[in-house]
């Protein structure tokens, strides 16, 4: 699934600048993009209107599949949320189904699905505890498992890895990365976990530049005015 | 053209119910709210229409909805009344029952009783109809309160009994006749220990009796002055009890009675309830609408939840309404409506506003998420 950013501008109701100006990127299908830059350049806020939970000022995003057809982000992309996303009344086992079910699972296909994601990230002894008692770096697993059990062919990533140790930081990668026809923007500070990407876009002063593979991957970034 | 991928209703049902068991002692709290709200607001309306009803009836037992027709006296002298036309308005649609009373210039004395000497009123056969009373054939005496507890004499004896004109200038009479013992309350005051001897009143009555009900009392008593009256001589038609413990009557007690509507206010509290329990669950509803759940499918799911929930504390509150309200008095049928019909109605209430919560924006999703809110 390939995203198209065009023209994207985003200022939060109150603010007193832009977030994003005229911010443009394609990130071809299947690829692997890491969006990196400062604490407050808005990473999180670029991939939440990438992602459509926020919408921008201006601009578009087209999210077009190798067919041609165009998809509201918001149907095709799955997530794993830098706070805690989990639905804490419920199961570690329900929280990762809801991901296999936004693909029409059956219930018996998604549970098989939530075991093996749940499997990977080590938790597979925790799937009948409900999400409330685990930890953060616990539930972030989980989270990256409810992503991993999706067939959603976009994932956006916001700092999956922030609550993780090296070696748990290592194995999650490992595992969102392993879909090689899933498109992945990933927003973080980890550099390791970065450099692990196809392509690394920087975010400084409300536009996006490429630092490492934007011609490999045809990432467009519009240049400074 | 963009392509939406919706949300399988089957999916939002799936989750609402996996949401309402999860929730565990939130679920159990809403269900024990809805349960005890609904019974309380179930068993005050049984036990207030229970308590007008049963007020009712003991104004009706005491003389209301009864009427007595008289000519107003003139000089001590009062026109008669036509006993046969009195008798006849039991027929007249709205009309329960009636007869026709006289006073006797004469006392009467049960002679296995002597010394109960009290006064004796002719009344019409239709007293029989207005007492609830089996008709008896041939000479019988009705035994009013207090007659019936001086003399001893009990319902259906056989009795002589002896006849002294006021002005005793006649001859005593003596003759025997059958014992009627009956609840004459409703005749009022003015009868209560005489002797009621029914027959016909051929030379007119004092005044007549007419009972009517709640849904006729109004065009009964608009009718009874040109049914009784002689030409231009009306009749006077006043109501034998001019008011009841409340003040009002009771048609008009119920419906202002405050509590009819207490099933809206029972529904805005639930509905309350449900929306700040929605309010700090949001982030639950903003995780869905983060995999891309829409609105409807949002809705769905809460819907789905809240009828589960308030579905089954309603039911309970039903059961415990009903329960309550018979332990307490209510009558079934009574008990059976009002609990039924306020819970109904509180559900539908709530159920409407449970709705429109689910339409309410979750707000953006990311400050949800980051409780930027």
């Amino acid at each position: 699934m390939r995203l198209i950013a065009t023209g994207l501008t985003f200022r939060y109701p109150g603010g007193d600048h832009d977030v994003l100006t005229g911010l443009e990127c394609d990130i071809p299908s299947g690829t692997t993009a890491a969006i990196v830059g400062p604490s407050g350049s808005g990473k999180t806020t670029l991939v939440s209107i990438l992602g459509g939970l926020l919408r921008p000022q201006s601009g578009t995003i087209r999210c077009i599949d190798d067919s041609g057809e165009a998809f509201e982000t918001g149907d095709v992309g799955t997530w794993v949320l830098q706070t805690v996303s989990l639905l804490p009344d419920r199961t570690v086992l329900d929280n990762v189904c809801l991901g296999a079910y936004l693909d029409g699972a059956s219930p018996d296909e998604a549970r098989a699905r939530a075991r093996k994601a749940l499997d990977d990230m080590g938790l597979a002894d925790r799937e009948d505890e409900a999400a409330r008692v685990l930890s953060g770096g616990e539930s972030q697993r989980v989270a990256i498992a409810r992503a991993l059990a999706s067939d959603r062919p976009v994932l956006f990533a916001d700092e999956p890895s922030g609550q993780l140790d090296a070696a748990t930081t290592s194995r999650v990668m490992d595992a969102m990365l392993a879909n090689a026809r899933r498109t992945v923007v990933l927003v973080t500070h980890d550099e390791d976990a970065a450099s692990r990407c196809e392509m690394v876009l920087r975010l400084s002063n409300g536009r996006l530049s490429p630092e490492r593979g934007a011609g490999h991957a045809k990432a467009r970034v519009k240049a400074p005015a | 053209m963009t392509t939406r991928r919706v949300w399988a209703i089957a999916l939002c049902v799936r989750e609402g119910l996996a949401n309402a068991r999860a929730g565990r002692w939130l679920s159990l709290g809403i269900v024990v709210s809805v349960a005890w709200l609904t019974a309380g607001i179930g068993i005050a309306n049984a036990l207030d229409v229970q308590s007008l009803v049963t007020g009712e009836r003991a104004w009706i037992d005491a003389g209301g909805y009864t009427f007595v027709v008289e000519f107003p006296s003139s000089n001590d002298v009062r026109t008669p009344l036509d006993a046969a036309t009195c008798d006849g308005l039991s027929g007249v649609d709205g009309i329960d029952a009636s007869f026709a009373v006289a006073m006797r210039n004469a006392t009467l004395e049960p002679a296995s009783a002597p010394g109960t000497v009290a006064s004796a009123f002719s009344v019409s056969p239709g007293v029989f109809q207005f007492l609830g009373v089996k008709p008896v054939i041939g000479a019988a005496v009705i035994l009013t309160q207090g007659a019936n507890d001086r003399t001893g004499l009990v319902d259906g004896e056989r009795t002589a009994f002896t006849s002294r004109p006021y002005d005793d200038t006649t001859v005593s009479e003596r003759e025997f006749a059958t014992v009627v013992t009956a609840d004459t309350t409703m005749l009022g005051e003015q009868h209560q220990g005489s002797y009621l001897i029914p027959g016909l009143l051929s030379l007119g009555a004092d005044a007549c009796y007419v009972r009517t009900d709640a849904a006729h009392v109004d065009a009964v008593e608009g009718y009874l002055a040109g049914a009784l009256g002689q030409g231009a001589n009306a009749a006077v038609v006043r109501p034998r009890l001019s008011a009841n413990t409340y003040g009002v009557d009771f048609a008009t007690a119920y419906q202002d009675r405050v509590l009819q509507w207490s099933w809206l206010a029972g529904g805005l509290v639930l509905a309350a309830i449900w929306a700040i329990i929605q309010w700090m669950r949001r982030a639950r509803m903003a995780i869905y609408a983060t995999f891309g759940a829409p609105p409807r499918a949002r809705l769905a799911m809460q819907v789905t939840e809240w009828v589960v929930l308030g579905g089954m504390g309603a039911a309970w509150g039903w059961g415990i309404g009903i329960a309550f309200s018979l332990g307490l008095g209510a009558e079934a049928a009574i008990a059976l409506g009002q609990v039924t019909g306020q819970i109904l109605a509180l559900w539908f209430v709530a159920s409407l506003a449970a709705l429109l919560i689910g339409l309410l924006p979750v707000g953006t999703l990311l400050d949800t998420l980051k409780d930027r809110t």
